[in-house]
This record gives structure tokens, C-alpha cells and sequence, in this order.
């Protein structure tokens, strides 16, 4: 017995247990020192029932605990508020029980324990658990505890409303249920990763399906639950509906994507200028126009790429872009020559849009293209050397209708004057003479009209018949045909062909230019010097070129130099020139594709200068 | 209608110039005729005798096409004479050319533009309106 006290005297220290005992027949008391601690009274004070009872908040209970023990034989328990001598609030636990003798209670006993930290602790976590349960059921995003099986334990309301199911239904479910199966597999692979503690926590988009069947996006973030053990309990999931910000993404991709597409077609290169900093954003077709790719070429700044601008197009292109600046256009835009990479000159059309402007009306930021109209361009000037072929034509067809309008007219006035002259004339005499112009008259219409004809033939249908003709030779020949009049005046003749040229020309071209020339240069000789002369062929490079000089009488050209092709323009009192021979030349010259062009001094001499295409 | 005292021709068509002058004789156009076959002859003519009304034309024929100086080059001529009397000039030409006609309007001095052939009624329109 007195070991066992020993024993139990050695234990009670460790749990710091209050022992008391109340001899209900003596009154003895007895506490031991723990009770007195957790009191916080003096050493040597015992309290009475009454006086201990106070100390409770809740007294009464305490003594209905302390009957009841007594009463029903039986140890009872209780947890109490009690306020101590000092003042302390404290929780313990009463542990009482009763002896008893000849059916009556004679004492009472038991334990009593400081529980304030337990208690305190559990009512923390309670707290704790209660605000957690608050925060889950009315967080405003979408919240849930699933199994590791994937099934719904336990959901919020957001998320119940967000999928349009309440708690009961969702509880029957598994989250791969509700899934969109294009993303089940993601999340069922993060989830075993997750399970296999290689990763700690996930996030993904994914898709769920709504009550009523449409797909809704969410943010997920999933946490796994492990037990003391380490082994899973559950998931934690936050469910964000993010729908409204994927549907606005999707339509800015789309936005991006057609964007990028109607750029990507239309095949122009895009720029963004700072012009401030002179700081040049560019896409990869911008720098593809130019032939280079987006990384080897250096056109970080708009001078960089001005510095491609054709020098004779610098100066147009400041000139457009000013006018965009100083707000006489609204839009900047220009035609020019960029330099390729392959070393020729492009034509681009740049285009662009101040985007920006300061207080002061600075332009701050520009955007624009640059797109390649090389063909275009291409097309352009062909169709403007075609238009000026035809205007050409169309020139020297009005001219002709002109021309056989008026040489027709000349004759046919003058036989219906006469005739009306000879109807009224009485004298035969004068009669006679009458009839005698009209017979010249006639034949004048009729030389007028073989000239016609000649001009008709060389604006023909335009199917020449070009043949490759020694120049040398044919000059040769000319001056054979021409030898019994070259002598007759005792003429000088010096030809200078270096090296004999080939031409592609009509023969019966070649030979009217040749004779025509030549015939000038006798029939406007000086007669006061001997008439000299002069051929020369030579080739310039893009031409074959002809010159005839002559040293004859010369015509003032600042008099009659727009008219000296003209057909019956005569510039001298030589009863020879018929205004024919020169109008042919041109027409000929004209429809092989040359040149012809004359130059003169009075008293000196006159050269014509002929350039075969 | 009143005879005009001298009128001239300049026009290198000599059928022409004949049939003219014999229909100024019937419908009695002038008292005095003066033809000349280009420009320059005229020029030539008329330049020493600017001061001398009595014997400048009233009217002058012109035709435009001619060799050595044509009509223009010969208005060129005209319009710097400074001239003591007032010479009225009729153009009288094949041309139908709708840029001769313009031409013709540019010049002050151009009265009216004929094309050929010329009626005896053109004649005596002229003789009307210079004598108004």
C-alpha cells in the first residue's frame, strides 16, 4: 500500500493532476497540490463545497455533477468554466466518484485537470473549421473536395451554380463526368502525377460541360490532401469560370488571325515609325519586298530604309510625307524605286497614317506599307509606250485624213470654179483657157492622188517586208542610180563607214530614204560652190545611225522647222519640190521604228540624220 | 455695194488665183487686184509702202498652205506692221482642220475663215460687211 502511494505520489507530477477527497461525514478535505494550483489558492487553504462551487461560472452544474455521481454509484465527468482565486479563466475536466456505506454516500473524490490549452485548441479549430466551411461554401469561385477517385465529396455553391447542378446531383458524379473528353486526359495525368507526389499542385484550362450542355472554360488549381501518413485523402480543387475571357481571346485571336491573313494576302510589308526616336518596326514581307530576310537586313529606323529610296525619288517621297505632317493630307503616299537585294532598282508604293500626334500637332507615331508594285509599273510603262505608238498612229492618221481632205479639196474648188466660170463665159477664148486649166487641174488631182497612194502604202497594215541590208551596199547602189545627175552638177561625194553596219529594214524603204536624201541634196544646191556630199554611217551603241550633209542653200528651220515633214510644204522658190519627198521619209523612218531629224544653216548646208531602230 | 478701191491674194494656187480673179471682175469686186503666190512676196510688197494708205489693200485673201512663208508665218509678219489703214483679211483655204479654225480665232486680225471653193455670193459678202 504505501508503495503503491509512493508510485502514485511520482505520477501525478507528470500529469499534473488535481486529487482532492471530501469525507462527507467528517468534512475532512483532502487536496493535493495540483488542486491548489489550478485554484490558485494558498498552500494551506481548503475550501468548503459552497466556497469551491463559486469559483465555477456555472456552479450549479457542478454540483448537480457531484450528486449525480453520489446518486447513481457511477463516476461521472464534467467540463467546466471556472474563474480562480487570481482571477484566471480556466477550463478542466471533473472526474468524481462516491463511497459509500450501509446505502449511504460518505465521501466523494476525484480528479481535476487544467484543460484550458485543449480546450482552447479545439475551439481554435473549431473556429477554424467553421471559417473554412464559410470561406468554401461562399467563396465566390467554384470550390470542391473530390476523392481520389475523382468523385464530388463536398461542393460550393459557386460552383453549383456555375455548372447549374446542386449538391445532391453533383455528389452522384465524378468530375470526369462534367469534363470536356478532349481535356479529361490532361487533368487525369496531372491528377496521377499529383497522386504520385511528383508534383505538389496543378493549374490547367479545361473545359466543363453545363447542366443545359454548353461548354464553360475554367481555371483549375487542384492541391492533394495527405494524411499523417503521407497517404492521399482528397483533393482540393478551385474552379474559375474564365468563359468570358476565353471568348473575348478567341475572338482577338480570330481578330489577329484575319488580320494577319488579309496582311499576308494582300502580300504588303507593314511598318510602325517612331518619329520621335526614328525607331522602325517592320514585318517579314516588308524586308521580303526588298529581298531579304527579316534578320539580314538593317532597317531599324526609317532613315535606314530611306536609304533604299532611288536618289531621284528622295525628294518626292519628303515631299508627300511633309504634306502628311503638316496636315495638308491625311494619308502619306508615294510611289518610288527601292533599292532590291539583287541590285536593281524596285518600284514600291509606300503608304502610311500619322496614328499619333502630340499637343503641338507633332506627329508622334506613323504606320504604313510598303507594297510592290513592280509589275504594275512594268504594265504601266508599257501601256504608256503602246499609247503613245497609238496616239502616234492616230496623230498621223488624222493628219492624212487632213491632208487628203485639204489636197482633194484644192482640186475639186477649183474645177467647180471653173466650171461654173465656163457656164457663165461668154468669150470662146477665154472659154478655151478655162478648158485647158481644167485639163491640167485634172491631172494634178490625179498626181495628188497617186501621192495618197504612195502614204497609204507606207502606213499599209504594218506587214513590212524587213530584210537584213547592208547599209555600204545600199548606199553604194543609191549613188549609182543617182550618178548621171551627180555628174551633170559635178558633185563631190565622200563616204565614211567604218565598218560596214546590217540593218533590218524594207528595201523599198531604205532605197525612198536614200534617194530622197540624196535627190535634196542636188535639187538644193548652192550653185555659187561645188556641191559636196557627205555619208556617214556609224553605230552608237543603241542605234544604227545615217548621216547626209550637203553644202547647199539650207533651210531656216526656226521658220519652217515644225513643218519641214509636212506633206506639200516647199520651202523654196525650186520649181522641183513637190512637199512629198520629205513627208514620205518621215512616214518611213516613222513606221520602222526610227528616227529622223535634220539640221541646217542658211547659205551653209543641211545634214539629215536618220537612226534605224 | 461699194467697189473696193485694191484687193489682194496671196495663194501659190495658180488655177485658183485665175478663177478668183475673174469671178472678182463679174461680181465687181475691187478697182485694183494684187496677187501674190506665198507670203514672203506679199511681205515683201507690202513692208515699203506702210505708210502710204492710198495704196494699201482693203482686204487681203489669204490662203494658209503655200510654200516659203505660209499664211501663219505671214500674219506673224502682218500683225507687226503698223499699218495706217484698216486692212480686212479673210482666210480662204482647203483646210477643214478644226485646229486651223482655232488657230484662226487666236488672231484679231482674221475677219472670217472661207474653205474653197469660193462662190461669187462669198464674194459679195465680203464686199457687204467691209463696206458696213
Amino acid at each position: 500500500m504505501h508503495k503503491k502511494l509512493e508510485l502514485y505520489e511520482k505520477v501525478t507530477p507528470l500529469a499534473q493532476l488535481g486529487i482532492w477527497q471530501r469525507n462527507l461525514i467528517t468534512g475532512e478535505i483532502y487536496w493535493n497540490k495540483y488542486v491548489r494550483e489550478i485554484y490558485e489558492v494558498g498552500t494551506d487553504d481548503y475550501l468548503t463545497l459552497e466556497e469551491a462551487g463559486r469559483f465555477y461560472v456555472d456552479g450549479p452544474a457542478v454540483r448537480t455533477l457531484l450528486e449525480l455521481a453520489a446518486s447513481t454509484k457511477e463516476p461521472q465527468e464534467g467540463e467546466f468554466k471556472m474563474l480562480t482565486a487570481k482571477g484566471t479563466f480556466k477550463w478542466v475536466r471533473l472526474r468524481v466518484d462516491s463511497e459509500h456505506e450501509n446505502g449511504e454516500c460518505t465521501s466523494i473524490f476525484g480528479t481535476l485537470e487544467d484543460i484550458t490549452t485543449q480546450v482552447n485548441m479545439i475551439r481554435a479549430l473549431e473556429e477554424r473549421e467553421e471559417k473554412f466551411h464559410q470561406a468554401f461554401d461562399y467563396a465566390p469561385i467554384g470550390m470542391a473536395i473530390v476523392s481520389t477517385e475523382g468523385h464530388w465529396i463536398k461542393v460550393n455553391n459557386s460552383l453549383c451554380s456555375l455548372l447549374g447542378y446542386d449538391e445532391e446531383e453533383f455528389l452522384k458524379h465524378t468530375f470526369q463526368d462534367f469534363t470536356h473528353p478532349d481535356d479529361l486526359d490532361i487533368d487525369l495525368n496531372y491528377m496521377h502525377r499529383l497522386l504520385r507526389d511528383e508534383i505538389s499542385s496543378y493549374n490547367m484550362e479545361k473545359r466543363y460541360f453545363h447542366k443545359d450542355g454548353h461548354q464553360i472554360w475554367i481555371y483549375l488549381s487542384v492541391t492533394l490532401v495527405r494524411d499523417a501518413d503521407n497517404l492521399p485523402m482528397y483533393f482540393i480543387s478551385q474552379i474559375k469560370d474564365i468563359t468570358e475571357r476565353k471568348r473575348s481571346m478567341e475572338i482577338l485571336l480570330r481578330e489577329r488571325q484575319r488580320l494577319d491573313n488579309i496582311i499576308k494576302s494582300t502580300q504588303v510589308g507593314t511598318w510602325e515609325w517612331n518619329i520621335l526616336t526614328d525607331e522602325t518596326l517592320y514585318n517579314k514581307r516588308a524586308a521580303e519586298i526588298l529581298g531579304y530576310k527579316p534578320n539580314e537586313i538593317v532597317a531599324n529606323t526609317m532613315t535606314a530604309w530611306h536609304d533604299f529610296i532611288h536618289p531621284d525619288d528622295r525628294e518626292i517621297n519628303w515631299a508627300e510625307l511633309e504634306k502628311c505632317f503638316k496636315k495638308k493630307e491625311k494619308f502619306y503616299a508615294c510611289e518610288c524605286r527601292m533599292k532590291h537585294k539583287d541590285g536593281n532598282w524596285h518600284w514600291v508604293e509606300i503608304r502610311g497614317k500619322v496614328v499619333n500626334w502630340d499637343d503641338g500637332d507633332k506627329p508622334l507615331l506613323m504606320l504604313g506599307t510598303y507594297a510592290n508594285i513592280h509589275e504594275r509599273k512594268a504594265m504601266e510603262q508599257e501601256r504608256k509606250k503602246a499609247m503613245e505608238v497609238i496616239s502616234g498612229q492616230n496623230g498621223r492618221l488624222l493628219n492624212f485624213a487632213h491632208i487628203v481632205s485639204h489636197n482633194l479639196r484644192s482640186h475639186t474648188g477649183n474645177i467647180q470654179m471653173l466650171l461654173d466660170m465656163i457656164t457663165h463665159e461668154q468669150d470662146e477664148e477665154e472659154k478655151e483657157k478655162m478648158m485647158q486649166m481644167l485639163v491640167i487641174n485634172t491631172s494634178n488631182l490625179q498626181q495628188t492622188l497617186s501621192h495618197l497612194n504612195e502614204v497609204v502604202d507606207v502606213h499599209g497594215n504594218g506587214d513590212y517586208n524587213k530584210k537584213t541590208l547592208s547599209l555600204q551596199q545600199e548606199i553604194n547602189r543609191m549613188l549609182d542610180v543617182l550618178s548621171q545627175s551627180l555628174r551633170q552638177v559635178n558633185a563631190k561625194q565622200t563616204v565614211e563607214i567604218k565598218q560596214d553596219l546590217f540593218i533590218r529594214y524594207d528595201p523599198a524603204y531604205l532605197e525612198s530614204i536614200l534617194l530622197n536624201l540624196m535627190t535634196n541634196c542636188i535639187k538644193y544646191r548652192d550653185n555659187e560652190r561645188q556641191l559636196h556630199i557627205r555619208i556617214k554611217a556609224y553605230d552608237n551603241g543603241d542605234t544604227k545611225v545615217l548621216e547626209i550633209s550637203d553644202n547647199g542653200i539650207g533651210i531656216d528651220l526656226d521658220l519652217h522647222g515644225h513643218k519641214l515633214f509636212g506633206m506639200y510644204k516647199t520651202f523654196h522658190n525650186n520649181t522641183d519640190a513637190r512637199g512629198i519627198g520629205l513627208f514620205l521619209v518621215k512616214n518611213q523612218v516613222d513606221a520602222m521604228g526610227g528616227k529622223i531629224e535634220a539640221s541646217s544653216r542658211i547659205g551653209e548646208g543641211t545634214t539629215f540624220k536618220v537612226e534605224f531602230s | 455695194m461699194k467697189k473696193l478701191d485694191i484687193a489682194c491674194i496671196i495663194d501659190d494656187d495658180k488655177i485658183f488665183t485665175y478663177v478668183l480673179t475673174k469671178q472678182m471682175k463679174v461680181v465687181d469686186f475691187c478697182e485694183n487686184l494684187l496677187v501674190f503666190h506665198n507670203g514672203l512676196e506679199a511681205v515683201k510688197y507690202l513692208k515699203p509702202i506702210l505708210e502710204s494708205p492710198e495704196v494699201l489693200p482693203d482686204v487681203i485673201l489669204l490662203d494658209l498652205n503655200m510654200p516659203i512663208m505660209d499664211g501663219w508665218q505671214f500674219l506673224d509678219e502682218f500683225v507687226k506692221f503698223k499699218v495706217t489703214k484698216k486692212i480686212t483679211v479673210y482666210i480662204v483655204s482647203s483646210s477643214i482642220d478644226v485646229t486651223d479654225h482655232a488657230k484662226a480665232a487666236t488672231y484679231k486680225a482674221i475677219s472670217n475663215f472661207y474653205i474653197k471653193p469660193i462662190s461669187r455670193e462669198n464674194l459679195e459678202e465680203m464686199l457687204a460687211e467691209i463696206s458696213a
